[in-house]
């Protein structure tokens, strides 16, 4: 989780990612970070994500995102 | 080469698994959007044995998303006005293969567009521009007067075109706002946009003679308290990195960089 933690701060330094759970749903973050998420994650923990798990409940937190790599991770 | 329609959300996914393969380059955000675009029937392909565009019809020209994988395979599409904005984080700077690239399809450097972000608690005391009035505009009279000077003062490929039949519209979301002098003459105007608890100004201009007196600082101190609700009301914009007045308005008001920036690449 901290490294997926730096990463985020990584592409967006401004936001609060230990707090915020609605991430997309606030409009906090948009398609152009999202796009970048995906790619440093892909970098970082080799799971590619579909755009049919572009779901707004998978990125509204931390924790969704680092669900979604778990279970991508298999 | 000419560009054929997408038909169903299935093939703008069998597009991007074939294309977006790791390590190419991408403009593409469209993502769950393409399911609106295919609606209504606005989103093509043009597409080469490596590389690939995405084009949404626009009013007048095509907004391109690009999948380049060998910058050696040019995609060209003549007799259409094309225009490719690229994302890209500040501190990295431009993403030069991409520019050199699109540049080897015919394309032009545009603009570079910078976003800002303020939190209202950042902001800095809201000051009174003496001889400015700054109100919602209540007549579609204003309304239209102001899409026209939007209009006017933007280019259209950037996302700065308002179709006129917009007009009722942002009357009825209060939109618009209008400065104007003791004597009643319009001198500028802004519009904005509460998009999920950001408000955001999407377009403000001044008309050319009242520049440089304070005009857009009223405008942007009027939109900033017409979205106030508390400390932690959210502000964005884009702005030309080149429009030093405007910046230092922002900068000075509070609003800091947020590290992504737009460079718009067009083909005439």
């Amino acid at each position: 989780m901290e490294q997926l933690l730096k990463l985020l701060k990584g592409i967006r330094p401004d936001v609060d990612f230990e707090n915020e759970t609605a991430l997309i749903d606030d409009g906090i973050l948009d398609s152009f970070d999202v796009v970048s998420i995906i790619s440093e994650i892909d970098d970082v923990f080799g799971v590619q994500i579909r755009i049919n798990e572009l779901d707004p409940e998978n990125f509204n937190s931390k924790e969704a995102i680092w669900n979604l790599i778990q279970i991508l991770k298999g | 080469m000419k560009p054929t329609k997408i038909n169903t959300f299935e093939r703008y996914q069998e597009l991007v698994e074939l294309y977006g393969v790791k390590g190419c380059k991408s403009n593409d955000y469209i993502q769950r959007e393409a399911a609106d675009l295919i609606i209504h029937d606005v989103l093509y392909e043009l597409c080469g044995e490596k590389n690939a565009f995405l084009l949404v019809k626009k009013d007048g020209f095509w907004r391109v998303y690009y999948y380049i994988n060998d910058f050696e395979e040019k995609l060209t599409f003549e007799g259409e006005e094309l225009v490719a904005e690229i994302l890209f984080r500040g501190n990295l700077g431009e993403p030069t293969e991409e520019v050199s690239y699109l540049e080897s399809c015919g394309f032009k450097r545009n603009l570079v567009r910078d976003q800002y972000f303020a939190k209202y608690a950042s902001l800095t005391t809201p000051v009174l521009i003496t001889g400015l009035t700054v109100e919602i505009a209540t007549r579609i009279e204003d309304v239209k007067w102001a899409i026209s000077l939007f209009n006017t003062s933007f280019d259209k490929w950037s996302g700065d075109f308002i179709p006129i039949d917009m007009a009722e519209l942002l009357l009825q979301e209060n939109a618009v706002l209008i400065a104007k002098d003791i004597n009643g003459n319009c001198l500028g105007a802004l519009q904005l946009e509460n998009k999920m608890g950001v408000i955001w100004l999407n377009h403000v201009a001044v008309v050319e003679q009242a520049r440089g007196m304070g005009v857009g600082r009223g405008l942007v101190e009027a939109y900033i308290e017409q979205g106030h609700t508390d400390d932690n009301s959210r502000y964005m914009l884009w702005v030309q990195k080149q429009n030093m007045p405007a910046v230092n308005l922002y900068q000075k008001k509070g609003f800091t960089y947020m590290n992504k920036s737009t460079l718009s690449m067009i083909k005439l």
